[in-house]
């Protein structure tokens, strides 16, 4: 009852003030205590995605049952991030954005995304949207083309449109957009392309480009003296394609950092700052405030975009990331110093482990017969221990859930040639996946790595988690269950089929006393395009947004 | 015999049919420009892309236009393309990634088969007029066999069904169909056929590697009766090889579990504390050897194949094998009172069978595959194989086999 009149007050609170400025700073970094709304990525600044909704739980959850469907009218993967506000629903398609009632599902506004028909060819790993962001009246989104975009939130309007760069040489954009200190943050996608990676920062009433940090730097400046000298810098990858989390205490923004590209790494010896790093950035000026670098020289498409949590951890303010490479980091997010990682898959063999002093990896004899040229099977795959598809944190229960992958890589690396908005590989490579189940929902310790337990399937699970106090973890699979696992024992205690693939991102909300989940789903992405798993075949596409709630009894 | 066929498809295993620096460099282009959406190896779920695997293979003009200016989801690709990267490219999607042989762009496979077109309404390029012509082997077990008058077997009946519907006479030419080293049946059906020696060859398999061009320029024919000179053979001779092709199939040919006692067989994993007999480089016996349960491994049998295997097997040297369900029809010919029981089990890989002729007589193969579909309809194929109690099964498609590779019926 204390609970239902807090959320009421909230309620009013939020309508009264909406004339004058919604969604303010401070409301984005209250984001994780009011149920009522989902004002950040990752149900809060710190991107836990762990909701303290509880009337859905473990004893109930077998009455959790569809409230509405929204069809999204399009076919491929759907990763969209809902937002919601004032009773509005925010959701994207790499061709539209959407506002939805959220209380019945109709739409209220959807505004086309126009972009040129060549785009999708710069596009590596699906043609996506991971959603929007929400200030001050005005929600904010990425385009594939690479544009930044501004629209009423209450009508969808067009306010502003904010060309980031030319998309024919390789960049695009489907990265969530982050609210900082009151400027837009995105992160420009394109690693497999040659490009040269960058994070920066918008005007939010204006679409001025207020500051652009690059990945990796241009000669003479900071960290360029790791790389070699030449051009290679120019195509150097560092991409910054997933949202980063921002600790408003501190004021820091932190962002992580994609492959090296090509992917030989022998042509460009050096340990290729900021690639495969963690940035701890300056909102307002994009500043780089430290960094780590979790895999120097990376040869093997460890991706460091992973979503940063943030927490504490023994009274420290820490930042953890599973990172593709294998090991789950845990970092003292003021300054950038190491505290732990540990494996967090079963196989890894490119590396036996991170030296805590040093933050370096200490790589094993399968990184070095792959940087003298030869061909080796390396594990995790290109894909990752856990790809893009965000873990949850629960901290009451100190466990972090995370989906991982099952599979190695066969790679050698070999000449690349750099044709602008073309692949740019620079190796020949093949996946290995193991017999049996590729995929496995982990329950972990996040200091030690400790494995509390875990659910494995045959396809792998690429939808994010989302945990809840109700003690239960929400998720989806590729072949369309969307699902509720107990956060204790790991025993799945609920499913519905909702008739594609999920790779989306549920969330948790309340509206009049009631809690509901929220997922899009829509198979595609990376893994349907890579993997070539033909036990797809049978799950149509065709996206749509699902919310469920509780059946009365 | 027919089911030696299967001994040397298992031969062709391994390098890609069609091999050449244009599907190299469609391969490379492939890789860059559109695995991305279509999946590595042309290997995708289908649901959010196109399966190029299923893209007509003899339709270029589709396949430049959509590439080049864009198709619903996919974009314009035409400007990146640079020379002849968008051959390059139909090379490889058009060879299935080099695992079938290139399709020329005026001749067709069966697949792509219509309707046949009014009679007599194109000329027949019959060797003789009015005859049909065809090569079958003396002795083909219970597909032919040649008589004091006439012949018998499935495909002598069938060969001589499919005249009379075409309202022509039949002219068997019957050739050695043992095998020795020097000679395989393959080439031998290129052969007769480039000389030319017949028509068509009957009982044929549809199998992407063994038709189209040929993968030599000569072979020889091999040896057959004149008419003229009773019991004599001619000595061989080489011919220049063309192309062939086959009609739409009549039948197809599987194979089966033969049994010494009855038992419920639905995999190899049924045969579980028998004796297992494998025939040494066949088809069958290759999938023995990668199926078989690690526990029938130690006490497994191997023997040469020909009609000894199945005798072999009457005298109680092992009590289950794989082969070619054919093989054992002959063997239950030759053999009334025989013990062994062919299982109801049937392998998934199984090879339709057509009639196999020069790809450049269109009328002919109009007419024939005409013939082929009336006889499938009327029944006539059903009475034929009762009649000579021989086990068929009804073509399935896709009626061309693409190369098999040895994962492929090792995984089945």
């Amino acid at each position: 009852m204390f609970k239902k009149l807090l959320i009421a007050a909230g309620t009013m609170a939020c309508l009264s003030a909406s004339s004058v400025v919604a969604q303010s700073m401070a409301d984005l970094k209250n984001d994780g205590a009011t149920t009522g709304d989902i004002l950040n990525y990752g149900m809060n600044s710190h991107q836990t995605r762990h909701s303290p909704l509880d009337q859905v739980n473990k004893d109930n959850v077998k009455r959790l049952v569809p409230v509405w469907n929204y069809s999204l009218n399009d076919s491929r993967g759907q990763e969209t991030h809902p937002l919601l506000h004032d009773g509005m629903m925010y959701v994207t398609t790499h061709a539209s954005t959407m506002a939805l009632d959220a209380a019945t599902g109709r739409q209220l506004w959807k505004t086309e995304v126009d972009y040129p028909a060549e785009t999708p060819r710069v596009a590596c790993c699906g043609i996506v949207n991971r959603g929007v962001a929400i200030f001050e009246g005005k929600i904010f989104r990425t385009t594939l083309d690479a544009n930044v975009v501004a629209m009423d939130a209450k009508t969808g309007e067009e306010v502003w449109r904010s060309k980031s760069i030319d998309f024919r040489n390789g960049y695009s954009m489907t990265v969530a957009p982050l609210i900082a200190d009151g400027v837009v943050i995105v992160g420009v996608s394109g690693g497999e392309y040659g490009i040269r990676g960058y994070i920066e920062g918008y005007d939010p009433n204006t679409g001025e480009q207020l500051w652009r940090t690059y990945t990796v730097p241009a000669p003479g400046e900071a960290g360029s003296e790791t790389w070699p000298d030449g051009d290679q810098w120019e195509r150097g990858g560092g991409p910054a394609w997933l949202t980063g989390s921002y600790d408003a205490d501190l004021n820091m923004v932190y962002w992580g950092t994609g492959n090296a590209a090509s992917w030989n790494s022998q042509l460009r010896l050096g340990d290729n700052l900021y690639t495969a790093s963690m940035l701890a950035l300056n909102p307002k000026s994009g500043e780089i405030q430290w960094h780590y670098q979790f895999t120097p020289n990376d040869a093997f498409d460890y991706d460091g975009t992973n979503e940063p949590v943030l927490t504490e951890l023994d009274g420290q303010k820490v930042l953890m990331q599973a990172n593709r490479n294998g090991f789950f980091y845990v970092i003292n997010r003021e300054t950038g110093k190491l505290i732990a990682a540990n494996k967090f898959v079963d196989r890894v063999n490119w590396a036996d482990g991170i030296d805590i002093a040093s933050g370096r990896p200490v790589e094993s004899d399968v990184s070095e017969k792959l940087r003298a040229g030869e061909q080796v099977e390396y594990w995790p795959s290109a894909l990752g221990g856990k790809n893009w598809s965000h873990m949850a944190f629960d901290g009451d229960r100190g466990t972090a859930f995370i989906n991982t992958l099952n599979a190695g890589l066969t790679m050698k690396q070999v000449e690349s040639q750099y044709r602008a908005g073309t692949f740019y590989w620079g190796a020949e490579f093949a996946f290995a996946w193991p017999e049996g189940h590729r995929g496995e929902l982990r329950a972990i310790d996040p200091t030690t790595g400790d494995l509390k337990w875990k659910s494995e399937t045959d396809v792998p699970r690429l939808a994010s988690i989302m945990s809840t106090s109700g003690g239960l973890v929400f998720t989806g699979a590729q072949t369309g269950e969307f699902e509720a696992f107990d956060s204790d024992t790991g025993e799945k205690l609920w499913q519905f089929q909702t008739g594609s693939g999920i790779v989306g991102q549920p969330v948790a909300w309340e509206m009049d006393g009631k809690q509901y989940v929220t997922i899009a789903n829509g198979g595609g992405g990376v893994y349907v395009l890579f993997s070539g798993d033909e036990r797809l075949a049978s799950v149509p596409g065709g996206g749509s947004i699902w919310t469920f709630a509780l059946m009365d009894e | 015999m027919k089911f030696i066929y299967l001994a040397f498809m298992l031969a062709l295993f391994g390098g890609p049919a069609v091999s050449d620096e244009l599907l190299t460099k469609g391969t490379t282009t492939y890789k860059q420009l559109c695995s991305r959406c279509h999946g590595f190896d042309m290997v995708n779920p289908g649901t959010g892309s196109y399966d190029l695997r299923k893209f007509p293979r003899d339709d270029k003009p589709r396949f430049v236009e959509s590439v080049s200016n864009g198709k619903d989801g996919m974009p314009a690709m035409g400007d990146l393309l640079i020379g002849d990267e968008l051959d390059a490219l139909w090379r490889y999607v058009s060879t299935r990634g080099g695992k079938e042989p290139a399709v020329e762009e005026s001749s067709l496979q069966g697949e792509q088969h219509q309707t046949a077109g009014p009679k007599g309404s194109a000329e027949l390029n019959l060797m003789t007029p009015d005859t049909l012509t065809a090569c079958l082997p003396i002795n083909g077990g219970v597909m032919s066999g040649r008589r004091a008058s006439g012949g018998a077997g499935l495909d002598y009946d069938i060969a001589q069904e499919i005249a009379k519907t075409l309202e022509l006479d039949l002219k068997v030419i019957w050739y050695e169909g043992d095998i020795d080293e020097d000679t395989n049946p393959i080439r031998a059906t290129y052969a007769m056929l480039s000389r030319p020696l017949c028509d068509v060859v009957p009982g044929y398999a549809l199998y992407a590697p063994t038709l189209g061009k040929p993968k030599g320029d000569r072979a020889a024919v091999p040896r057959w009766k004149k008419p003229r000179f009773r019991d004599k053979f001619e000595e061989p001779e080489f011919v220049d090889l063309r192309p062939i092709t086959t009609t739409i199939p009549y039948v197809r040919m599987e194979m089966g579990v033969v049994l010494r006692a009855p038992r419920d067989v639905l995999g190899f994993a049924d045969l579980e504390g028998l004796t297992l007999g494998i025939q040494e480089g066949t088809l069958a016996g290759a999938i023995s050897v990668g199926r078989m349960p690690s526990s029938l491994r130690a006490n497994a049998v191997s023997r040469n194949p020909g009609p000894a295997f199945l005798w072999d097997m009457e005298k109680g040297d092992f009590d289950a094998a794989l082969v070619a369900v054919a093989e054992y029809d002959f063997h239950k010919r030759q053999n009334k009172i025989t013990k062994l029981i062919l299982s109801d089990y049937r392998h998934p890989l199984g090879f339709n069978i057509g009639f196999a002729m020069l790809e450049d007589n269109k009328p002919l193969w109009d007419h024939l595959n005409g013939a082929v579909e009336d006889l499938l309809s009327n029944g006539r194929v059903d009475a034929i194989a009762l009649q000579n109690k021989v086990h068929i099964a009804v073509p399935r498609r896709p009626f061309v086999q693409p190369e098999l590779r040895t994962t492929d019926f090792l995984s089945r």
